[in-house]
């Protein structure tokens, strides 16, 4: 059978990273967020595969292929993310990223796009209930300080939600 | 020509040929437009997509009937200029040639490729499928120009040379985006793949000839 992938939210511009920390918001679509919310719930009780839900970190761009950070979902405000583990997306390395940028060359310029499975994170908030929020708060951390020269950018950070 | 020709042919342009010209390019833009269609139907919500996906080509289509206009001014021109149309014809293929080894026409073909973020919600997301629609259409005006010429020439071969036109156009949007340079660009990536289709499906019979043997 045929997987159905749709967006299930995204963040309203695109963001800058440099200094420590950069933080966005996704906006959850009320429509996709309750397909997603049956299907977990139907999932814990008819034992049928529940559905996976994939962070998007589209169009990132930049001029240091050296830049490397790590990336949170809601973890709670004035905390620290390395004492949140349960909350990390995943890690993600720019290699490639300066030449993927530039438009005239074997690039188009979109810079490149990164996939993080997030299907675990989204489980629980939904048991917790804070999906219903329709809200994620992200939070990317470098690994090293990144200066403003390197200018990082991330188009649009989405999620996606994939039937099994 | 004589001059009531001319004015005749002038106040005829905006009508039967601006839908003649609407006609070409619903019969050749399709298999250009699939890829990015597909950005634009992938990257919204489920309920927005159709939404998107016609305001990308409402974008794209005003561009391009836009360019129609310049490129009939163009054809009408050169036929006042000389009224053999194998002349005419001539000279667009050499417009063409030369654009198509130009940098220019790299420049044009890279931001074919372009999939721009776009945005999700209201009417931030009409305005982006909109624009992506637009700066789509601009790079591939730029890209087809010259090309799109010919059709406008070759009336006894009006329709065989658009479909040569959309083939060799949908091939080479199969190519990377490269460096701008001048150099020859030609569908060499479609020509390898039919080259190894028809390997792969020659192969089994060779194979099966060779046993009986």
């Amino acid at each position: 059978m045929a997987k159905t992938v749709e967006l299930l939210g995204a963040n309203t511009e695109s963001i800058r990273l440099s200094g420590t920390e950069a933080r966005t918001s996704i906006a959850l679509d009320p429509a996709a967020r309750s397909r997603l919310s049956t299907n977990l719930n139907e999932a814990a009780t008819r034992s049928a595969a529940p559905d996976r839900v994939f962070l998007n970190l589209e169009n990132v761009r930049g001029i240091s292929d050296a830049t490397a950070f790590n990336v949170y979902i809601n973890v709670p405000e004035g905390e620290n993310p390395a004492n949140h583990p349960d909350h990390l997306a995943g890690s993600v390395a720019l290699f490639g990223v300066r030449k993927a940028s530039a438009a005239d060359d074997k690039h188009a310029g979109d810079g490149l796009t990164y996939v993080l499975d997030i299907s675990s994170i989204i489980d629980r908030l939904h048991l917790s209930g804070a999906i219903d929020a329709g809200q994620l708060h992200v939070l990317l951390v470098p690994r090293n300080p990144v200066a403003t020269e390197a200018q990082i950018s991330i188009g649009r950070i989405s999620v996606f939600r994939q039937s099994n | 020509m004589t001059l009531s020709g001319i004015c005749s042919a002038g106040l005829r342009m905006p009508l039967a040929d601006s839908f003649n010209w609407l006609l070409m390019l619903a019969a050749m833009m399709p298999p250009l437009i699939v890829a990015p269609l597909r950005h634009a139907r992938e990257r919204s919500f489920a309920h927005r997509r159709a939404r998107a996906m016609f305001l990308f080509v409402i974008g794209y289509g005003a561009v391009w009937m836009t360019a129609g206009i310049g490129l009939q001014v163009m054809a009408l021109a050169a036929q006042l200029a000389s009224s053999d149309t194998l002349t005419c014809l001539a000279l667009s293929a050499s417009a063409a040639a030369l654009w198509q080894v130009s940098p220019a026409k790299q420049w044009c073909l890279n931001r074919c490729h372009r999939r721009p973020q776009l945005a999700a919600f209201g009417a931030a997301a009409d305005r982006a499928a909109f624009d992506f629609g637009l700066s789509h259409g601009a790079a591939c005006v730029g890209a087809c120009w010259a090309l799109m010429l010919l059709p406008l020439f070759a009336r006894q071969a009006h329709v065989l040379t658009m479909l040569a036109v959309m083939l060799f156009a949908f091939a080479e949007r199969l190519e990377n985006a490269a460096p701008l340079a001048w150099r020859w660009r030609g569908p060499g990536k479609a020509l390898r793949i039919i080259a190894a289709q028809a390997r792969m499906h020659l192969a089994p019979r060779e194979r099966a000839l060779r046993t009986n043997d």
